[in-house]
């Protein structure tokens, strides 16, 4: 869908700061048009350029899977607008998926993260499921901790990124920094300035193709009312009516199948 | 019921639209998870696949693809070489990690047309024309309950090409080059 493609290509410019290590590896500055506040952060995992830059790695690095095969950015493509545009992705031995892969753009404000645990609400505790989770096995690196530390340790970029990125952990590389990593990066996938945006700021109408796309997302489609909502926190607006559940705690199995389910036939013509 | 779909329009060797050759991982999107009656038929195009291959080791580097020659119409067992020691031609757009698998290959294109690279697993895939990877025209999955598991096509002019695979998850691999009618 090319309007939303455009997010993909405006995602390009996507990191609301800089990445530059040469500053030192503690600053960060958020670059964000002025209606939007900075994404709230977890006060143990304070945005840093080292942290940034260090999780962008991460995020295209295939050796997070247990056969090298699979990277984040497998699934989440950037020309995707960090989907893949398709039903389902397998794991790294060719595991049947289970769920849509979501866009991270502007993942930093959702509050929901995925289709399967609604308890998940920090990108920390989320970036470790793919990548050690068995329902489905996607990454394939349950118990392996001993082994990415091993792989990643081999590489003396990673030695040193580690230690300017977690300098109060002494550079230790495992599963909590890796995942601290991902997240901070995750955090900086913002797109403010899609077409959408644009138009809905006064810059200009949406191409016809995009607007058809507007009133299927608002109407046929089921989704929702857009008015101002960042593509990641879709997965939130869609799981409202749907899931089973009787507090933000709880979880039924298998009601995310459904909603993948769901949500493939109700975005099935987005491919 | 799409999955069969795109099966039949790859298998009868149907012109389809350009796509660039990122495309090809959406083919690897849709394995099938169910259980097998019977073994899967190979249209004749691809009989070859289940016929005695031969054996070859990948290069790992693009001046000794030579020594890694594979003859048109004919399927081989390849051993690959560590990812890390693999010097490719062109950077694949998914490398894969240290602990994966790679090479390369030469193949010989005596006339312009379409060409197709089976495999049997899901790793990268670029076919090197002019010291570019080029962009495939089609790419699929082989036909269910064969061992035949990604199928990509090219537009190749005549000349030597380089085949490249990336991102393996085991050392070995089955492969095969074709041309479409």
């Amino acid at each position: 869908m090319r309007s939303f493609g455009g997010l993909a290509a405006a995602a390009a410019a996507l990191v609301a700061g800089t990445l530059s290590l040469a500053a030192s590896p503690m600053s960060w500055e958020w670059t964000l048009p002025d209606s939007i506040a900075p994404p709230p952060v977890p006060a143990g995992n304070a945005m840093t350029k080292a942290r940034v830059a260090l999780g962008h790695r991460l995020f295209y690095d295939a050796d997070l899977s247990i056969n090298g095969t699979l990277s984040c950015a497998t699934c989440h493509e950037q020309r995707h607008s960090f989907s893949d545009g398709v039903q389902a992705h397998p794991g790294a031995h060719g595991e049947p998926g289970l769920r849509n892969v979501p866009s991270l753009l502007n993942v930093a404000w959702a509050t929901l993260l995925t289709w399967a645990d609604p308890r998940l609400t920090t990108l920390e505790r989320q970036a470790i499921v793919p990548i050690t989770g068995n329902d489905p096995v996607e990454m394939g690196m349950e118990s392996r901790e001993t082994e990415l530390s091993r792989r990643l340790s081999a590489n003396p970029c990673y030695r040193k990124l580690f230690a300017m990125a977690f300098p109060e952990a002494g550079g230790r590389i495992d599963f909590g920094t890796v995942a601290r990593a991902l997240a901070a990066y995750q955090r900086t996938i913002v797109s403010f300035d899609s077409p959408w945006d644009r138009a809905h700021a006064g810059g200009g109408a949406l191409d016809e193709e995009a607007r058809r796309g507007q009133v299927l997302f608002n109407g046929a489609a089921g989704a929702y009312p857009v008015t101002r909502v960042p593509i990641s926190a879709t997965i939130a607006c869609m799981a409202s009516p749907l899931q089973p559940r009787t507090g933000a705690q709880s979880v039924q199995p298998g009601w995310d199948r459904t909603m993948a389910y769901s949500a493939r036939r109700r975005f099935g013509t987005w491919r | 019921m799409i999955r069969t779909a795109v099966m039949i329009f790859l298998a009868s060797a149907a012109p389809l639209a350009a796509v660039p050759a990122a495309a090809q991982d959406a083919m690897q999107h849709a394995p099938d998870s169910s259980p097998c009656a019977a073994p899967g038929v190979l249209p004749s195009l691809l009989a070859a696949w289940a016929e005695p291959r031969g054996s070859l080791t990948a290069a790992a580097k693009p001046g000794a693809a030579r020594a890694a020659l594979l003859a048109l119409g004919k399927a081989y067992e390849a051993t690959l070489q560590p990812t890390p020691a693999v010097k490719y031609a062109v950077p694949p757009v998914k490398p894969g990690g240290t602990v994966s698998f790679g090479g390369l290959f030469a193949f010989d294109v005596a006339e312009a047309g379409a060409y197709r690279v089976s495999l049997s697993t899901h790793s990268w895939t670029d076919v090197i024309e002019d010291r570019q990877a080029l962009a495939s025209v089609a790419h699929g999955h082989g036909p269910e309950c064969t061992s035949l598991a990604k199928m990509v096509d090219y537009e190749l002019k005549p000349g030597r090409h380089i085949l490249q695979i990336a991102a393996n998850g085991e050392p070995g691999i089955s492969l095969m080059v074709v041309r479409l009618p």
